[in-house]
């Protein structure tokens, strides 16, 4: 080959060799501008308008770096030019007061779209730079717009303001949403806030301005208190799912935006009841994923009665297409307990009056095993509890309803405190049919908090007193007492319990025949009366029908009840009284009550203020006490009927001289035999110091038995060595004989007791203190081993000295 | 010679004397301890029953009607911890009934578990005395004395007495225990406006800090019996819960 090319060379003239080595050489040096020629190459540009805009603005390119700019456009919608040259560049420029819309525009490098026209910079000063070696460029649909003038200023410092009249536009579409009525006071629609600031509707609900009624807190919130919920954006009269609710219009004076100019975002906030589950939210097509969905991240987006939901990283437009979708929740899906109860204490009888005389109160919540007791603690509830017109009373100066409404987790346990007032009875309480379990102390209920909204339901009856019997002896009762402010009465009803005292010791029951028989009177019943402040325990009932319920004794009252007895018995003709046992302190006294006595029903009636046992005492009408003394200062009380003349007699016949028996005709002989069998019989009461016949006669000398009959005996020098005295029946005519002894009590110089019949008395008497209890035993068997020991040593002598 | 040999044939008919005196009251003092155990064995087996146990707690039932019906004067039934009293108690019309005489009411050189004839066990007894004798073998309140050692004070278990009355049952809480020479005051049953002074003083008497609060508004319960010398006393005061 090489050998070849020689060959055509040498066959060359010089010349023309020469020739080419110099072209070759200007080839060579002219090559950059050639090289101009050949990149200069031609590129072809498309721009289409959409209908409308090719008078708003213009395209321009420019083939010198952006020195200089030509119009592409010329009033035509669509221009397809050739240009050449180098550094090619484009620009779109809106015209006065207009502005690119790019959500439509689409720019193609030979057929390639580009993405995200917007940020390319079209609109810039210096426009896009077109890559070499592009044959064709399209920027199709370009679109101009009229220039928002209350759009947020563009790259303007860290906060931007606009003042303006113009509105922004909310499309706004809910699917499914639910509302409640505002004028139920309910916070149930769906709102929402734009960069903190609350929007409210007007009537037409299409209209939206800032709310300003409320008093807000640092951050721009709302402040909840009295009346002042929120309000709700939808229409909250129709109480019926709202749908397909567009062009709402945001309108406000001053709208403030604050944002970080680097992502110039919008913040939303939307608001919804626990009873709305959002399912799906789509602001200016953008589709926000992360919507709370499971209870516990429902629960934290719960706050302060409602749901929040906040979205942040919204793009500032002038119009916002918000799409929702919202349905009702399942059963399974609430996560919230909304309850709310009524209570008017002035006669409001309307669909929601469930606790109508009687007052609610909270007294705690348990959540997640934390037990919230104080207001403050409840309210802070993970922010989830309003206790809104707490329902107490005095709350209320006014004829409107007051109400209560609650919200917890589902799940926490409540406990609330429910008391009627006075003269009514908690019938049933509880949701759903069902009755809430009452706890020990009064009042106290705990329920757990079910997801969903719900009444309490309170029945509050009007009940009156209630007399319970357990006694053979009287067959009904009625009781009116004072239900005053602190009578012990001021919520509840009287409960009073009567019984007979089966059970009474002998020394009680003594003590009422000796209270009584100081009047005259015989003990007909025992009785134990006792009065409770009863409140029912909701709808609970005993086995028998009644109701539960708890019982505050109550042993004294301020003001006397008036209590009614019907007796089984007729008691007319007698003169009756009741004995009271009345406890002061450590002291235990016997009063006698007067009571009136009405027919046909038998029915006693008295005043009391305290209440323990009782006795009706009676006596012929026409009876009378007598109390009779003799020389000696001895004397005898007892009840007879009137009109006698009685005469008494007490002989004591220990310590009867020699004269005085001679005197009385009594042999010596008899007289020992008699004492000895007596002290014989009373041995094991103590040491006879006085043996009495008592007698009283009256004026026909016919004796006096039956008593009972209170006597007064003058002590013998020989009885003051005693400190302890009982009186004894002893049966001289019947092998001495004793009844069981009575206990005489020294008044002075004297032994007061009660016998029931008068006859032969012994008197005995004792001497007590400490009893010695000590064990002989020890002293027997020490005598016993000594005694023995001696003796064997004693033996052992003698028989020692008998040795030797 | 012959002198002494009489004195010693004396002395020694003397020392026999003595020795069948002794013998004969050994006997009786043994017979009747046993007389009591079976009564007291007989009452808890026929008539006081265990009718709830559970781990911390044995409820008793006592059949009082029935055991009234043996004895009129059955006011109560006494169960200390830590000691052998285990009785039904009784209230005779004085002090000394019982001191000679069992449940039954025949003679017994032991006697019986009785209350102070002052009581009346009708609710409203201050202080409820009780009283037993000393026992050699630890029956009736043989055992009382048991309350002065540390290791019965010690045990909390010990600290409550149940007495059980017509009225019902009553858990007692021990506040003092002590020796003293014989002595009414702290068997007193009448107080007027003293029974806060009372309390104070007996409760300075223990030798244990049981620290239990005493006020006038309570009621007691008090056990007496005497020590070996008979001269003192061994003294349980115990408040009604």
């Amino acid at each position: 080959m090489i050998k070849e090319v020689r060959k055509l060379i040498k066959k060359l003239p010089i010349k023309v060799l020469s020739l080419l080595v110099v072209s070759a050489m200007l080839v060579n040096y002219f090559m950059p501008v050639l090289n101009v020629f050949a990149t200069s190459s031609t590129t072809k540009l498309t721009v289409t308008f959409r209908s409308g805009s090719e008078s708003l603005g213009k395209v321009q390119y420019s083939l010198n770096d952006g020195s200089t700019w030509t119009d592409i456009t010329n009033n035509t919608n669509e221009l397809s030019i050739t240009v050449t040259g180098n550094n090619l560049k484009l620009k779109i420029v809106p015209g006065d007061k207009k502005e690119v819309d790019y959500a439509g525009i689409e720019l193609r490098f030979d057929d390639v779209s580009q993405n995200n026209v917007s940020s390319l910079g079209l609109e810039s000063a210096g426009g896009l730079s077109v890559p070499s070696n592009i044959e064709e460029v399209k920027l199709e649909n370009v679109e101009f717009k009229e220039k928002e003038e209350s759009s947020p200023g563009v790259g303007g410092g860290d906060t931007a303001t606009y003042q303006g009249n113009g509105a922004a536009t909310l499309n706004y579409t809910i699917n499914g949403a639910i509302e409640y009525g505002e004028g139920g006071g309910y916070d149930h629609g769906i709102g929402f806030y734009i960069n903190g600031i609350r929007y409210k509707a007007d009537e037409s609900k299409v209209t939206y301005t800032e709310d300003t009624a409320y008093e807000r807190d640092e951050h721009g919130q709302i402040i909840l208190g009295n009346n002042n919920q929120p309000i709700p954006i939808l229409d909250p009269n129709t109480l019926q799912p709202m749908t397909e609710k567009t062009g709402l219009t945001i309108t406000g004076d001053t709208i403030h935006y604050d944002y970080d100019t680097n992502t110039n975002k919008v913040n939303f906030v939307f608001t919804m009841a626990p009873g709305t589950l959002m399912t799906g939210l789509a602001i200016n097509n953008k589709q926000i994923t992360n919507l709370p969905k499971t209870s516990s991240e429902l629960q934290n987006a719960y706050n302060d009665h409602k749901l929040e939901i906040e979205v942040n990283d919204i793009d500032v437009a002038s119009t916002y297409d918000i799409v929702i979708n919202a349905r009702y929740p399942n059963s399974s899906e609430e996560f919230m307990g909304n309850f709310l109860w009524d209570y008017n204490p002035q006669g409001y009888t309307g669909p929601d009056d469930k606790i109508l005389h009687g007052t609610l109160e909270l007294v705690q919540a348990k959540y997640n095993n934390h037990v919230y007791k104080t207001a403050d603690e409840i309210n802070a509830l993970g922010g989830v509890y309003i206790w809104r017109d707490a329902p107490r009373k005095d709350n209320y100066t006014d004829d409107r309803e007051g109400c209560g409404e609650a919200q917890f987790p589902k799940g926490t346990i409540l406990t609330v405190k429910i008391v009627p007032d006075a003269g009514y009875q908690l019938i049933d309480f509880g949701i759903n049919g069902g009755v809430f379990e009452p706890q020990e102390e009064i009042g106290i209920y705990s329920f757990e908090v079910q997801g969903g909204p719900f009444h309490l339901q309170a029945t509050i009856e009007e009940v009156n007193d209630e007399v319970r019997l357990a006694s053979q002896d009287i067959i009904f009762g009625s009781i009116n007492v004072d239900k005053a402010a602190n009578s012990g009465f001021d919520i509840g009803t009287a409960k009073l319990e009567v019984s007979d005292n089966t059970n009474m010791s002998a020394a009680r029951t003594k003590n009422f025949e000796d209270a009584a028989y100081e009047e005259g009177y015989t003990i007909d019943n025992l009785l134990d009366i006792s009065l409770y402040n009863s409140v029912y325990k909701g709808g609970l009932k005993d086995s028998k029908g009644n109701y539960e319920s708890w019982d505050t004794p109550i042993n004294d009252l301020s003001e006397k009840a008036s209590i009614s007895l019907s007796l089984k018995d007729d008691l007319n003709g007698k003169d009756i009284v009741v004995v009271h046992e009345k406890h002061d302190g450590n002291k235990v006294t016997y009063e006698l009550i007067d009571v009136n006595y009405t027919l046909p029903a038998n029915c006693i009636s008295f005043e009391t203020d305290s209440f323990s046992s009782y006795a009706i005492a009676t006596k012929e009408g026409n009876t009378t006490k007598y109390t009779l003394d003799d020389t000696d200062g001895n004397t005898v009380s007892f009840v007879k009927e009137p009109g006698h003349t009685y005469s008494l007699e007490i002989t004591n016949y220990v310590g009867l001289t020699d004269e005085q028996l001679e005197a009385a005709s009594i042999p010596k002989d008899y007289y020992n035999q008699m004492l000895e069998a007596i002290t014989n019989a009373t041995k094991e009461a103590g040491t006879l110091v006085g043996f009495y016949q008592i007698e009283v006669t009256d004026e026909n000398s016919n004796p006096v038995h039956n008593g009972p009959f209170k006597i007064k005996i003058k002590m013998t020098d020989d009885m003051k060595k005693y400190n302890t005295f009982k009186i004894m029946f002893v049966d001289t005519d019947n092998n001495f004989v004793t009844e069981s002894p009575i206990l005489l009590t020294k008044e002075g110089d004297y032994l007061v007791g009660t016998i029931d019949h008068l006859s032969t008395y012994a008197v005995l008497g004792s001497i007590t203190g400490n009893p010695q209890t000590g064990d002989l035993i020890y002293i027997w068997i020490g005598s016993f081993a000594v005694a023995f020991i001696v003796l064997v040593l004693i033996i052992i002598s003698m028989s020692k000295k008998a040795k030797k | 010679m012959k002198t002494v040999k009489r004195l010693k044939i004396i002395l020694i008919i003397l020392l026999l004397l003595v020795m069948t005196l002794s013998g004969h009251k050994i006997i009786l003092y043994y017979k009747g301890n046993k007389e009591n155990e079976e009564i007291k064995n007989e009452i808890i087996e026929n008539y006081i029953e265990e009718v709830e146990t559970t781990e911390e707690e044995v409820k008793y039932e006592v059949d009082f009607e029935s055991l009234k019906k043996e004895n009129p004067d059955t006011v109560g039934y006494l169960k200390v911890n830590g000691t052998n009293i285990d009785y039904v108690v009784v209230k005779g019309s004085d002090n000394s009934f019982y001191l000679k005489h069992s449940f039954n009411r025949s003679y017994n050189i032991s006697g019986w578990i009785f209350a102070d004839f002052h009581n009346q066990f009708n609710g409203y007894d201050k202080n409820i005395v009780i009283f037993g004798h000393n026992t050699l073998d630890g029956s009736m309140f043989g055992s009382l004395k048991n309350v002065l050692t540390k290791e019965w004070q010690e045990n909390t278990e010990n600290h409550k007495v149940l007495f059980i009355t017509e009225d019902g049952e009553s858990i007692y809480e021990v506040f003092s225990v002590y020796t003293v020479l014989s002595e009414d005051y702290y068997i007193k049953t009448q107080f007027n406006d003293d029974f806060d002074k009372f309390v104070e003083i007996i409760k300075k008497r223990s030798i244990y800090d049981f620290k239990v609060d005493v006020d006038e508004n309570d009621k007691i319960l008090t056990l007496s019996t005497c020590t070996s010398d008979r001269i003192h006393r061994v003294v349980l005061h115990a408040k009604k819960l």
